[in-house]
């Protein structure tokens, strides 16, 4: 296919330029008179042959040069991909937008965003009629705007109007798949091309990172993209962006009590060069303090904030850092929940619960307050008012209080459960969140009693304090459990001797489950008279009071039963906009959960457990700071990471066009036959010039001397 | 000799000089010759005394051989010293000296009328060769001679020692210009045919004809105890052959043409003459003919002068 066709004329034309001018010389040729023409037939004899050849090779050098010139300004082009040498063959595109939330990245006086909406608008406008196109939002799970090849382009646009970056990461495996799947459907003879919008971040072309060599990359970019399919990369983002954002924040002590202090570290995250920074904390709509913080590449830095004493209740609060070119990630916000100190419920009859009472009472010098009930009171509790429920000996119980409890569990609480001789194995299977299910109660016999306590997770919270100053932990058993099953996801933290388990802990909702493995009475063991029975009850009471996590990342639905347990009637949200939150009703195993949904906008969310009741922020949501890390990524690294066959990646729009352009229309080689034509010219005359220079810089070996006598050389002379 | 000759046109003999060859040689050129000899390397024939050896036996003071006395023998020449040893008369012999006779064949054939840029063509310089040549000939008293050929003997001069005789001779060079056809084995043959008497023979020419045949007739003539000097005179770019374009040449004297690229066929072009050459080299050198390539483009006088001057060396 040629650009300027006529210029093939010229190229024919210019063929005959060599032979016309051959002839037109022979025409022109000056007569000239010469004594005798004996030697030259002899020489003509001699060297016909090879004088023919040499010119017919000049011949067609210059012949060559004429047509390639011609063939040249012709602009050549030879399609680089797919079928259609002359004709426009339809094709099917597949635009994938990357909507991560560092598309938000300021570009000059534009963000990002804004270039790759312009992008995909120009794409799908520069479809020709037949073209068909579908798109896709690459987020950390592929969305389809257009799920499959349309030919319709104001509709396209106009749901591309629509389009916002989302509040998360993406990946570009997924939704290329995706892309790929729809383009399967493609109807033959459509060639397929994918082109892919983002920035210059590493982090989406993450997935391809699983094939750790080249040939596994090819093999599984082939397994997700079709052979023959053109896959385009425009990469909008800037190749050194900085970008300075508080990653996370952390209390301590974890629990902020009425009229204590507690420190506030914050956490903050670097792309780019080592620069100095500022944190400012906000309580409460206010500026509390401000810390100055210099931010390395790539490490991180702490800020720490002390908190004023704060009154009881939930107080939001924000860490801010000066704004840069992503100004999502600046603000970091979350909750303080300042509390009295609760009580612990202790369900059980007096002599079962004997241990444990004395045990709080004295280890907390009467600051912790407590609850003695009889279980079949547990269920008229309301236990959000408890920082813990400790069950002694308590089983069996009402389902109703086993649903209290288990939900009490799922939204934040602690249940500490110590058996008895009142349960027997059934009793236990009733329950769900326990870590684990007893078979039977083994009676131990007398010359195995002894057992020494070892710690399975030295370092956890809970156990870490037990290992130091109390010596070696030895007990005496005369019952334990037999272990039906372990849950698993339970935990064992303590066993007895080796490997019995004796304190396990589980993880139910929000909440935590800790069992031991015997009783808090005299019957089973002689644990409470022990000295690890105080202290250790006392850690599992302190353990149970942890806050809720102060925040939550933006997601599209939230399970409000696991933050709100004791929710009844129909709730309202409001987003940090003051917009009302959708919340939906999905039926789960029996029992109906309301669903938050779409929280994806940073900042405080308010609550109303009813409609008449006064709004309490409820969550302080964030954007998950992964997309804070705006490492980029090479156009070389794409490849080896990806190991598409036909891979274009542009950093501008003109390259891209072009790009897919000559994709399309194929590739002009104009420039390429013009340098061809160069180096033949060069040739040309080179070659020429030493076969002219051969006649005159022929060495004269006829030399008379000025006597006439001839000084003959041996070479000169055929045969001598 | 006068030691201005071409200072004073009062001079009788300068006069003639002048209006004889002035139109091939100059006064200054004619000062350069007027010392030098042409000197044959055998002995020659001629009818008056002179300077070179005779076969015949003469008045001169070398001695030859001995004859038995006999009827008119003069006495006097009677070598005593024989007599008394042998008892028998015997008579020296001397031998004679002679003068030179040289006889110019000119080639006129149409080849010799190539010329290349602003130079002489073949044919001039062959007729001011040949009035150098006359000139220093008959400034020793020994006679010239002319044969004047293309395809045959065109113009024949008897050889004479006088310069109105070379006037003459020379006159008859400037009113023959180059014509067409040469036959120069065909010419030596008729000018051995014709010179009887042993004499020196300078022939001019290009050789452009079968080298076998000329080498042939050159013998003869060698058979016949001449004294022979063979002066090729060719033009430069015939021997180098450096013409720059493409171009159609046409043979002087067969009207032929033929299309050649000079850069193409320089090389084997100089093979060819080369070897044309040095058959004729080596041809003559057999036959003791003293063979002299002569470029148009040559101080004329330069080249008479050493040639000369060498030939006097190597006589001696």
């Amino acid at each position: 296919m040629f650009l300027a066709p006529f210029f093939l004329i010229a190229a024919g034309l210019g063929a005959l330029i060599p032979l016309a001018l051959h002839f037109m010389q022979n025409k022109r040729k000056v007569k000239l008179p010469f004594p005798t023409l004996r030697f030259l037939k002899d020489a003509q004899k001699r060297s016909s042959s090879r004088t023919r050849l040499e010119n017919i090779l000049l011949w067609l050098i210059r012949t060559f040069i004429m047509v390639l010139l011609g063939v040249a300004f012709s602009m050549p082009i030879i399609k680089t991909g797919g079928l259609g040498w002359f004709g426009d063959t339809p094709r099917d595109v597949a635009i994938i937008i990357d909507a991560s939330y560092s598309m938000a990245y300021k570009n000059g006086n534009a963000e990002v965003w804004d270039n790759a909406m312009e992008a995909a608008r120009n794409i799908i406008e520069g479809l020709k009629e037949k073209d068909r196109f579908c798109v896709f939002i690459a987020r950390a799970q592929p969305e389809a705007l257009i799920a499959e090849p349309i030919g319709n382009k104001q509709e396209g646009l106009a749901r591309l109007k629509t389009l916002t970056f989302g509040a998360g990461s993406s990946q570009m495996l997924p939704a290329i798949e995706a892309a790929s799947q729809a383009l399967k459907k493609s109807q033959s003879g459509y060639e397929k091309e994918i082109h892919i919008i983002t920035d210059n971040q590493a982090l989406p072309w993450q997935g391809f990172a699983r094939s750790k060599t080249a040939d596994e990359a090819s093999a599984a970019s082939k397994s997700v993209v079709e052979p023959g399919t053109s896959v385009f990369v425009l990469m909008l983002g800037v190749s050194n962006p900085e970008n300075t954002a508080p990653y996370s924040v952390t209390m301590e002590p974890a629990i902020v009590r009425k009229g204590s202090s507690a420190k506030i570290k914050v956490t903050s995250t670097r792309t780019g060069p080592p620069t100095s920074s500022a944190m400012t904390l906000f309580l409460d709509g206010k500026e509390s303090g401000r810390r100055p913080v210099t931010v390395p590449d790539p490490a991180t830095s702490t800020g720490e904030f002390t908190l004023p004493p704060l009154g009881v209740g939930i107080h939001e609060a924000r860490i801010e850092m000066p704004d840069d070119n992503l100004l999502l990630d600046n603000k970091f916000y979350f909750l303080i929940d300042v509390q009295e100190r609760r009580p612990s419920l202790i369900v059980g009859s007096a002599t079962d619960t004997l241990f444990v009472r004395t045990a709080l009472v004295s280890g907390f010098a009467g600051l912790v307050s407590m609850e003695i009930v009889a279980p079949d009171q547990l269920s008229g509790k309301k236990l959000t008012d408890y920082s813990s429920v400790i069950l002694c000996n308590a089983l069996p119980l009402t389902g109703q209080a086993i649903g209290s409890v288990e939900g009490y569990v799922k939204a934040g609480g602690l249940l500490i459960v110590f058996p008895g001789t009142k349960a027997v194995p059934e009793d236990y299977k009733a329950w769900v969140c326990l870590p684990g299910v007893p078979s039977a109660v083994n009676l131990v016999p007398p010359m195995e009693a002894k057992t020494t306590l070892s710690w399975d997770k030295p370092l956890h919270p809970l156990v870490r304090p037990m290992q130091e100053g109390l010596g070696a932990a030895e007990l005496s058993v005369r019952r334990k459990f037999s272990w039906e099953k372990i849950n698993e996801s339970a935990v064992v933290l303590i066993s007895m001797g080796a490997k019995h388990p004796f304190l396990l802990e589980r993880s139910y909702g929000s909440g935590k489950v800790l069992m031991f493995g015997i009783s808090a009475e005299r019957t089973w063991s002689n644990f409470p008279l022990s000295p690890f029975f105080l202290p250790l009850v006392l850690q599992c009471t302190e353990y149970g009071s942890r806050e809720k996590e102060p925040f939550i990342w933006a997601t599209d639905s939230l399970a409000l039963a696991d933050y709100f347990p004791d929710l009844k009637g129909t709730p309202s949200m409001t987003d940090p906009d003051g917009n009302a939150v959708q919340i939906r009703s999905t039926a789960d195993g029996g029992k109906t959960a309301l669903i938050a949904a779409d929280l994806k906008k940073p900042g405080i969310y308010s609550f109303s457990a009813t409609a008449d009741s006064k709004a309490r922020p409820a969550f302080a949501v964030n954007l998950p700071r992964n997309e804070s890390d705006l490492t980029t990524i090479s156009e070389e690294e794409i490849k080896s990471l990806v190991g598409i066959e036909k891979l274009h990646i542009a950093s501008d729009l003109a390259t891209f066009a072009k790009q897919t352009s000559e994709n399309r229309v194929g590739k002009t080689y104009g420039e390429q036959l013009l340098w061809i034509v160069l180096i033949l010219i060069v040739i040309e005359f080179i070659y020429a010039n030493k076969l002219a220079r051969r006649g005159r810089d022929a060495v004269l070996n006829l030399k008379p001397d000025s006597a006439g006598n001839l000084n003959l050389s041996k070479e000169a002379v055929p045969g001598t | 000799m006068s030691k201005k000759p071409h200072s004073d046109p009062s001079d009788g003999e300068d006069a003639l000089i002048k209006d004889g060859i002035a139109g091939f040689l100059n006064p200054a050129e004619m000062f350069k010759l007027r010392r030098l000899a042409l000197l044959s390397r055998y002995t020659v024939e001629g009818n008056l005394a002179g300077a070179h050896r005779s076969p015949k036996h003469g008045p001169s003071s070398e001695f030859a051989s001995h004859k038995p006395y006999g009827m008119g023998d003069d006495p006097k020449h009677i070598d005593w010293r024989v007599m008394a040893r042998t008892d028998k008369y015997y008579v020296k012999q001397f031998e004679d000296e002679t003068n030179l006779r040289v006889y110019l064949a000119l080639d006129r054939s149409a080849s010799m009328g190539y010329k290349s840029a602003d130079i002489p063509t073949k044919y001039e310089h062959a007729c001011r060769l040949a009035a150098a040549v006359g000139y220093v000939v008959v400034k020793a008293r020994d006679s010239v001679g002319l044969f004047l050929h293309s395809e045959k003997v065109d113009v024949r001069v008897d050889a004479s020692n006088s310069f109105q005789h070379l006037n003459n001779l020379l006159k008859h060079l400037q009113k023959s210009p180059p014509s067409s056809g040469s036959g120069i084995a065909a010419t030596l043959h008729e000018i051995a045919a014709s010179v009887s008497r042993r004499a020196l023979i300078v022939v001019i020419s290009d050789l452009l004809g079968d080298e076998d045949e000329i080498a042939l007739a050159m013998a003869r003539l060698r058979k016949q105890r001449h004294d022979v000097i063979v002066f090729q005179t060719l033009d430069p770019a015939e021997m180098d052959f450096k013409l720059m374009k493409a171009c159609e040449l046409f043979d002087l004297e067969t009207g032929e043409t033929l299309s050649v690229d000079p850069s193409a066929l320089a090389n084997d072009y100089r093979k060819a003459f080369e070897a044309f050459i040095e058959k004729y080299r080596k041809a003559f050198a057999g036959m003791n003919i003293d063979y002299r390539v002569v470029r148009t483009d040559q101080p004329l006088d330069t080249f008479v002068r050493a040639y000369l001057e060498e030939r006097r060396r190597l006589s001696k």
